[in-house]
C-alpha cells in the first residue's frame, strides 16, 4: 500500500483545550500525518475507524470545509457500490485508499483516492452467487422464482446492511451478514484468516463493525428477534484463533464477571432477574449488533446490549439483565468491569445497542470522565465511564412518554402506567416507538460547542404483545405493533443537545426519521443525511442550513471527513436507503390492504409491510409523499469537496 | 398494483422476520387516550356474534398440531394466536404462523384474525347471527380471516371450540385445493382472558 506524504495540519491545536465539555486530545485530537510508522487511529488526516476514533465522537479536526465555505461544496466524484440495499456504514481512509464493504452480498473495495480507481475488491465466494439486491433480505418478501436465499439474508431483522469495517497493522477486519469474519491484506485485498462467528441457520447474523483493541479483533452479533443469546467475541488479529467469548445474559460463567463486578452486583447477576425456574434467560437477546467504544488510559471496551428477546414482556418477568445495558469490559480477557440498565424489563424493544460517546464533562466542579449514550428509550445519559456512577438522564425526545423519569438516586427509569405493555391488552400512544427515539445512527460530538449533534426520530406506537412459542430460527416476537409519527409535524431531527442540562440547543427539523448518521468538524460544521435523500451541512451554533446537495437514494450512512494525497480535505458518504426505516418505502395504501387487496411485495423494494409515516395525512404530521416517491433504492459514495479551499 | 400470479407465492412471499417487530406506520395517529383495544385499521367485522360466544372465544393459544401437505414443501407447522374483543366489541386477534416456503426456506406469517363468523350449518343461519347453545349438540364452527398484517394474509381458519377451551378444526390456506387439519391448545395465564 502506497502510502501518503505527510501534511502539516494545525486544526488539532484548535480542538485540543477549546472545548468547554471537551475530550481529551488522546481521545479525539488528531496531529500526525498518516505515514506507515506513524499511523495512528486517531490521525484526522485519515479516517481509519468506524466512529473516526475509540472514544465514537465522529468529529474531525479539519477545517478547510467549514461554515464559511461550507454553500461552496461540490460534488468530487461518486461511486457505485454494486449493491441496493441499505448503507448504514461508512468509508474507511488510510494511506493512498479508501475502504469500502457493501451491504449483503458483503462487497470489500480499495479505491485509490487519487484515480477513484478500483485497487482491489473481494467477496466472499459463497456470496458472490447471490444477487446483488437479495430477494427477502431479512426485510419479508422472495420473488417467485428467485434464487434461494441464504438463511442470513432471510433472517437479519433490519434489511442486510453493514456498518463497516475496521482497519489495523496493514489488515482489514470485517463481519459479513452470514457471519464469517473475514481479514484481509489491505495492500492486496488477499483473505488472511475467516471464521465463523454466528449460526444463520438459528438466525444469528452480523451487521456490526468490529472494533480492534491490542490486535483483538473484537465482534458482536445480531437476532434479538429470533431469540438469540447475544455474545461478544475476540480473535486474534494475526491468527483468527477465537481468545475469548463472552455473553450479556446469562450464568456468571457466560458473563464472566470481574471479581470487582461480583463485589458489587453480587452472583448471578442476571440469571436472578428472569423468571426462575424457566429458560426464558436462554433466548434473551442482548445481542451487541452496533457499535463499541474504547478508552486507553483505563482500558475498558464500552458498548450496548440488545432488546432481551421475545418482545412480549409478560413472558419474561424480572428486570431481565443484562439486557438494554451498557457494558464495560476488560478488552484483554473480556472480564465484565461494570454494567448499568438503561430500561430494565423492557416492554418497548429499546435496544441501547446505540454508540457511548467518551467525553469528559464538568460535574460539580471536577473533571469527570465520562460516557454518553441516546438511548432508544428516548433518555440521555451521562455516567461516569470509570465506575459506571450516573451522572445525569434528560430525556432528549421532546415528545418521550414511556418513561417519567429516571431516579437519580436508584437509577431506575420510573415507567409510566400508562404506557407500560403485557399481554391482554394493546397500549396506545406510547413515545417513542420501537424504532427508539434513536437508533442505531451514531450522534457526534463536537469539543468545541461542547454539544452532542443527535439524530433522531419521532415516532410513536401501540402495542399489542401476545404469548409465543420459540422456534430456533423463527421469529421470536410475540407484538402487534403499530408505528406513526410523533406529535409536532416532524418525522425526525438533527438536534444539538447539551446531556448535563438536557438542553436542546435547536433541531433541524425532517418530514422523516433521520436515520444516517452525524459528523462534526472543526470547521463549526454538522454534516448529516435524510431518509428523502438530502446531504446537508449545517452550523453547529445554529443549525443553519449552510448547503444541501440531493443525493442519488436515502441517506443512511454516516458522513466522514478526511484528506486527499493532494492536501485536500473531503466529506464521503453513503447514498442507499434501507436498515430498519426501509419499511417507510412501503407498498403503500393501507386502505387496500386493509380491504384485503393484494399484497405486491416488489412494491416496498423488499419491505415486510406497509408503510406511511404520515402518508395521507395525520393530525400528528403534514401530508407527505410515500418514500418511495422521494427516493430509489441506491448503493453509492459520493465524495464533496470545496474548491480552491486549503 | 399487480395481482399477484400463483396464489402460493403470495404464501411464500413472507419472511415475516419483523413482521411485527417492524410494526406498521400506518397512516392515522393513535387519538385516543385508551390503553386497551384494538387500533388497527379495520372496519368493524361484517358479522355479529352474540356476547356468551364471544367471551368464550377469549384467550391465547398454540398449535398441538398441524398437518402439513404431503409432498409440498410450503407448509405452517405451528402457530401462536390470541383472540380478544375490539373497540367494536367484535371478535379479533393476532397471531404468529410458522413454516416454510416454497424453496423450502424458513418463513412465517404475522396475521391479524378477522371478521369471525359462526359458518352456517346444520341448524344455523348464514351468517350465524343466534346463539346456539354451547352446551349441548355439536359446537359450531368459527371461521377466521388470517389478514395480513406484517405480511401477506395467508387464508382462513375453521375451528370448533372444546369445552376445556382448547381449538380443533382446520387451516386454508391461500392458492391450496384442500385444507389442512389444525389444534390449539388453550394457554392459562398468557392474556387475553385465558
Amino acid at each position: 500500500m502506497k502510502i501518503r506524504k505527510p501534511f502539516v495540519i494545525a486544526a488539532a491545536a484548535a480542538v485540543v483545550g477549546a472545548a468547554g465539555v471537551g475530550t481529551a486530545a488522546v481521545l479525539a485530537g488528531a496531529t500526525s500525518p498518516p505515514t506507515a510508522s506513524r499511523f495512528s487511529p486517531e490521525n484526522s488526516h485519515q479516517w481509519a475507524m468506524p466512529a473516526g476514533n475509540y472514544a465514537s465522537t465522529r468529529f474531525s479536526a479539519l477545517t478547510q470545509i467549514n461554515s464559511r465555505n461550507a454553500r461552496n461544496l461540490q460534488v468530487s466524484w461518486e461511486m457505485s457500490l454494486g449493491t441496493e440495499r441499505g448503507l448504514e456504514g461508512q468509508p474507511l481512509v488510510i494511506g493512498d485508499n479508501m475502504y469500502m464493504v457493501s451491504s449483503y452480498p458483503n462487497y470489500v473495495y480499495a479505491v485509490n483516492l487519487a484515480t477513484q480507481q478500483f485497487e482491489w475488491k473481494y467477496v466472499l465466494p459463497a456470496q458472490a452467487a447471490q444477487p446483488l439486491v437479495p430477494p427477502g433480505s431479512g426485510l419479508g418478501v422472495s420473488a417467485p422464482g428467485s434464487a434461494k436465499n441464504s438463511a442470513a439474508a432471510n433472517t437479519a431483522c433490519c434489511d442486510v446492511v453493514n456498518r463497516g469495517l475496521v482497519y489495523d497493522d496493514g489488515k482489514l477486519f470485517y463481519e459479513n451478514l452470514d457471519g464469517v469474519v473475514v481479514a484481509l491484506q489491505a495492500s492486496t485485498g488477499k483473505p488472511i484468516w475467516k471464521v465463523h462467528n454466528t449460526d444463520p441457520k438459528i438466525a444469528q447474523t452480523s451487521t456490526s463493525a468490529p472494533i480492534v483493541i491490542h490486535h483483538k479483533v473484537i465482534v458482536g452479533m445480531s437476532g434479538n428477534e429470533y431469540g438469540v443469546l447475544g455474545y461478544l467475541t475476540a480473535y486474534n488479529e494475526s491468527t483468527g484463533h477465537r481468545l475469548w467469548r463472552v455473553y450479556n445474559v446469562g450464568t456468571d460463567r457466560m458473563l464472566d464477571p470481574s471479581a470487582r463486578f461480583l463485589q458489587r452486583y453480587g452472583p448471578n447477576s442476571s440469571l436472578k432477574t428472569w423468571p426462575l425456574g424457566h429458560a426464558e434467560w436462554k433466548t434473551g437477546g442482548g445481542a451487541p449488533w452496533a457499535w463499541y467504544s474504547y478508552d486507553p488510559k483505563l482500558n475498558l471496551l464500552y458498548y450496548g446490549s440488545g432488546n432481551p428477546g421475545v418482545w412480549n414482556p409478560s413472558q419474561r418477568p424480572g428486570d431481565n439483565k443484562w439486557a438494554e445495558s451498557v457494558m464495560a469490559r476488560d478488552p484483554d480477557n473480556g472480564k465484565l468491569v461494570w454494567a448499568y440498565q438503561f430500561t430494565p424489563h423492557d416492554q418497548w424493544d429499546y435496544d441501547s445497542t446505540q454508540e457511548m460517546i467518551l467525553a469528559n464533562v464538568n460535574y460539580r466542579g471536577h473533571r469527570v470522565p465520562a460516557l454518553v449514550h441516546f438511548d432508544k428509550n428516548g433518555y440521555a445519559y451521562v455516567l461516569n465511564r470509570a465506575t459506571g456512577q450516573l451522572l445525569a438522564a434528560h430525556p432528549y425526545d421532546p415528545n418521550a412518554n414511556s418513561i417519567e423519569r429516571v431516579n437519580m438516586a436508584t437509577g431506575r427509569p420510573v415507567y409510566n402506567p400508562l404506557k407500560e405493555t403485557m399481554a391482554g391488552r394493546n397500549s396506545t400512544d406510547i413515545c417513542p416507538f420501537a424504532q427508539g427515539a434513536k437508533d442505531e445512527q451514531p450522534a457526534s460530538y463536537d469539543p468545541q460547542t461542547g454539544l452532542f449533534y443527535v439524530p433522531t426520530n419521532n415516532g410513536c406506537m401501540d402495542y399489542q404483545p401476545y404469548h409465543v412459542t420459540y422456534h430456533p430460527g423463527d421469529p421470536y416476537v410475540g407484538a402487534i405493533v403499530r408505528f406513526y409519527q410523533g406529535p409536532g409535524g416532524y418525522g425526525g431531527a438533527m438536534e444539538a443537545f447539551n446531556p448535563m442540562t438536557g438542553k436542546i440547543r435547536f433541531m433541524d427539523k425532517e418530514n422523516w426519521p433521520v436515520w444516517s448518521g452525524v459528523l462534526t468538524t472543526a470547521g463549526h460544521i454538522a454534516v448529516y443525511g435524510t431518509l428523502d435523500g438530502w446531504f446537508k451541512v449545517v452550523d453547529v451554533d445554529t443549525g443553519q442550513l449552510l448547503y444541501r446537495f440531493h443525493m442519488p437514494s436515502g441517506v443512511i450512512g454516516n458522513p466522514i471527513a478526511y484528506t486527499t494525497p493532494s492536501g485536500q480535505e473531503n466529506i464521503a458518504v453513503f447514498a442507499g436507503v434501507g436498515g430498519w426505516p426501509a419499511e417507510y418505502i412501503g407498498n403503500g395504501d393501507p386502505n387496500t390492504v386493509a380491504a384485503g387487496g393484494a399484497y405486491n411485495p416488489t412494491d416496498d423494494l423488499g419491505s415486510v409491510n406497509y408503510y406511511a409515516f404520515g402518508h395521507i395525512g395525520s393530525a400528528n404530521g403534514p401530508t407527505k409523499k410515500p418514500l418511495q416517491d422521494e427516493v430509489n433504492l441506491g448503493g453509492d459514495l459520493v465524495v464533496f469537496h470545496v474548491p480552491g479551499a486549503r | 398494483m399487480p395481482v399477484l400470479g400463483p396464489l402460493w407465492w403470495r404464501l411464500v412471499a413472507v419472511v415475516a422476520v419483523l413482521g411485527l417487530a417492524s410494526g406498521l406506520v400506518v397512516l392515522v395517529p393513535g387519538t385516543g387516550s385508551a390503553t386497551t383495544g384494538d387500533t388497527y385499521v379495520l372496519p368493524p367485522s361484517r358479522y355479529y356474534i352474540c356476547r356468551s360466544i364471544r367471551r368464550a372465544w377469549y384467550g391465547t393459544y398454540t398449535t398441538t398440531r398441524v398437518i402439513a401437505p404431503q409432498g409440498a414443501v410450503t407448509r405452517v407447522t405451528a402457530a401462536d394466536i390470541f383472540i380478544t374483543k375490539s373497540n367494536y366489541d367484535d371478535l379479533n386477534g393476532g397471531g404468529s404462523f410458522y413454516g416454510y416456503d416454497a424453496n423450502g426456506q424458513q418463513v412465517s406469517w404475522t396475521n391479524i384474525l378477522y371478521d369471525f363468523h359462526l359458518r352456517a350449518g346444520r341448524g344455523l343461519p348464514s351468517p350465524a347471527t343466534s346463539c346456539p347453545n354451547e352446551r349441548g349438540g355439536r359446537q359450531p364452527v368459527m371461521t377466521i380471516t388470517l389478514f395480513g398484517w406484517g405480511s401477506p394474509p395467508i387464508g382462513t381458519l375453521e375451528l370448533r371450540r372444546a369445552a376445556s377451551g382448547d381449538l380443533t378444526g382446520q387451516i386454508h390456506l391461500l392458492g391450496e385445493a384442500r385444507a389442512y387439519p389444525i389444534n390449539f391448545r388453550r394457554l392459562k395465564h398468557a392474556g387475553y382472558g385465558s
